[in-house]
């Protein structure tokens, strides 16, 4: 409890920053896949592919395990996509929104649990949030058959768990062997105590 | 430093604080977001088109290719919702196509149009913004003007200094990776995997570097005093009052222009379609 409260150190906002804006950046290229994939399939795909983009909010709690993680990595992740983005600035609205659900749901655990369903929890939370809060009004879903809200909705909070919940744990996992994340939680909760 | 869209031509509107270009979303994205109309969002797409092209200087060429990626989004967005509307119980649909299992009614054709010029408008909104800020002046508005505190945006500037770094660091793991004999082609199962082989080591050496600098501006005390002086000031201006009392009696204009025409029974926010055909 007492490491939740210590103040951020510059080696953790260093950290996630460079989290975010990697992630920001393969989201550039997510954006032609989501569209792609829309475009082939239909928006409801594309809901699921679009569930990626809650990663930032799972991948550096995860790795941090600190308030404020969740929104700060979201947010930075936002604010690198921004200028490369076809949907410009709105893209820090959605990211507010979507690290703040994240935000909401790793705060309701404690900071505690990161086992892999409650990853997939927060990305799923951060799915419905966004599709509640930015989706219905920005694209007029409350005019569309209730199927079809239901089905988008559900689309979105399965790809948040699948992409981004599944996608930050194997990305993370990945990362704790290579030693460079031995000064976080991630990694110290799985060295033996001596 | 990657910039994205930004277009450099020094003009009025890059002089402007980048805060009161940003800020200018939020009512934009609101107001928008509330009313379901067609000439609104056309004609708030068009203040901002024109005042790029205008104050902003931006060659048309260049507002062209930033708007092309819309395309794509507005075309999906038109077919789909249009396609999928739910028709009021009280309106009658009057049928314009059938296309299959989809029946495109009026009412659909012009809420769908009304929502792409909708999204149209909230990003040529933040076109406003993309094209005449750089980026390091939107981190530098921040942490002068909203008191972002200082570690937090200098270093994400740092972070983000080493974006152009990455592909002479691609280079160098798929140099090594050769050295090793990992093969380089594949199918498609292969593809994912070597993307994450080489996702893993950017990321590890981008962190690593990540942890150094910091250690470096904890060195220099950055942060370390409440109050700090700056290379380069950024301040408001009249020049940014006037611009957004421009904006604002657009809105005051345009608003009247729609309860004036009577159009406030065409307001909704989430409009749900409680009643099923």
């Amino acid at each position: 409890m007492r490491r939740l409260l210590q103040p951020w150190t510059t080696t953790e906002i260093l950290v996630v920053a460079t989290m975010g804006i990697a992630i920001g950046l393969i989201w550039v290229p997510w954006t032609w896949f989501y569209q792609a994939t829309a475009a082939v399939l239909g928006p409801w795909a594309a809901h699921f592919v679009g569930g990626f983009w809650l990663i930032g909010g799972v991948i550096t709690p995860y790795i941090v395990r600190k308030p404020g993680s969740a929104l700060l990595g979201e947010m930075i992740a936002a604010l690198a996509e921004m200028p490369l983005t076809p949907w410009g600035a709105i893209v820090l609205l959605a990211g507010l929104i979507e690290g703040g659900a994240c935000e909401l749901f790793f705060l309701a655990t404690g900071y505690r649990r990161f086992s892999l369903p409650w990853l997939m929890g927060a990305a799923a939370f951060g799915g419905l949030a966004f599709s509640l809060l930015y989706l219905y009004p920005i694209q007029g879903w409350g005019r569309l058959a209730i199927e079809i809200q239901i089905l988008y909705t559900v689309m979105r909070m399965a790809g948040a768990a699948i992409l981004a919940g599944g996608g930050a744990k194997l990305i993370a996992d990945a990362l704790v062997p290579t030693g460079v994340l031995d000064a976080f939680p991630i990694a110290r909760e799985r060295r033996p105590e001596i | 430093m990657s910039q994205g869209v930004y277009v450099e031509t020094g003009s009025s509107l890059h002089r402007l604080n980048p805060l009161t270009k940003f800020v200018l979303v939020i009512p934009t994205t609101l107001i928008l977001t509330l009313v379901v109309d067609i000439a609104v969002p056309a004609l708030f797409s068009l203040f901002f088109l024109l005042a790029l092209l205008t104050l902003g200087r931006v060659p048309a060429s260049r507002l062209g290719r930033a708007l092309l990626p819309f395309l794509p989004v507005g075309i999906g967005l038109l077919w789909t919702t249009a396609a999928f509307y739910q028709t009021r119980m009280a309106e009658t649909p009057t049928v314009a196509l059938e296309l299959g299992p989809f029946q495109l009614t009026w009412p659909g054709i012009v809420y769908a149009v009304s929502i792409v010029l909708r999204v149209l408008a909230i990003y040529a909104s933040s076109l406003l913004f993309l094209l005449t800020t750089h980026p390091t002046d939107f981190v530098l508005a921040l942490v002068q003007q909203c008191r972002l505190p200082v570690r937090l945006g200098y270093g994400v500037m740092a972070a983000y200094r080493f974006v152009p770094l990455l592909s002479a660091e691609l280079a160098q793991i798929r140099a090594a990776h050769r050295v090793r004999g990992v093969p380089e082609g594949g199918g498609l199962l292969a593809a994912p995997r070597r993307l994450l082989g080489y996702a893993i080591p950017l990321l590890a050496s981008g962190i690593r570097r990540a942890q150094q600098v910091a250690v470096a501006m904890d060195a220099r005390a950055l942060g370390a005093q409440p109050r700090r002086t700056f290379y380069r000031r950024l301040r408001f201006s009249r020049s940014d009052l006037a611009f957004l009392l421009a904006y604002a009696s657009f809105t005051v204009i345009v608003l009247t222009l729609l309860v004036w025409m009577g159009l406030p029974a065409r307001l909704d926010v989430f409009s749900g379609p409680t009643m099923r055909r």
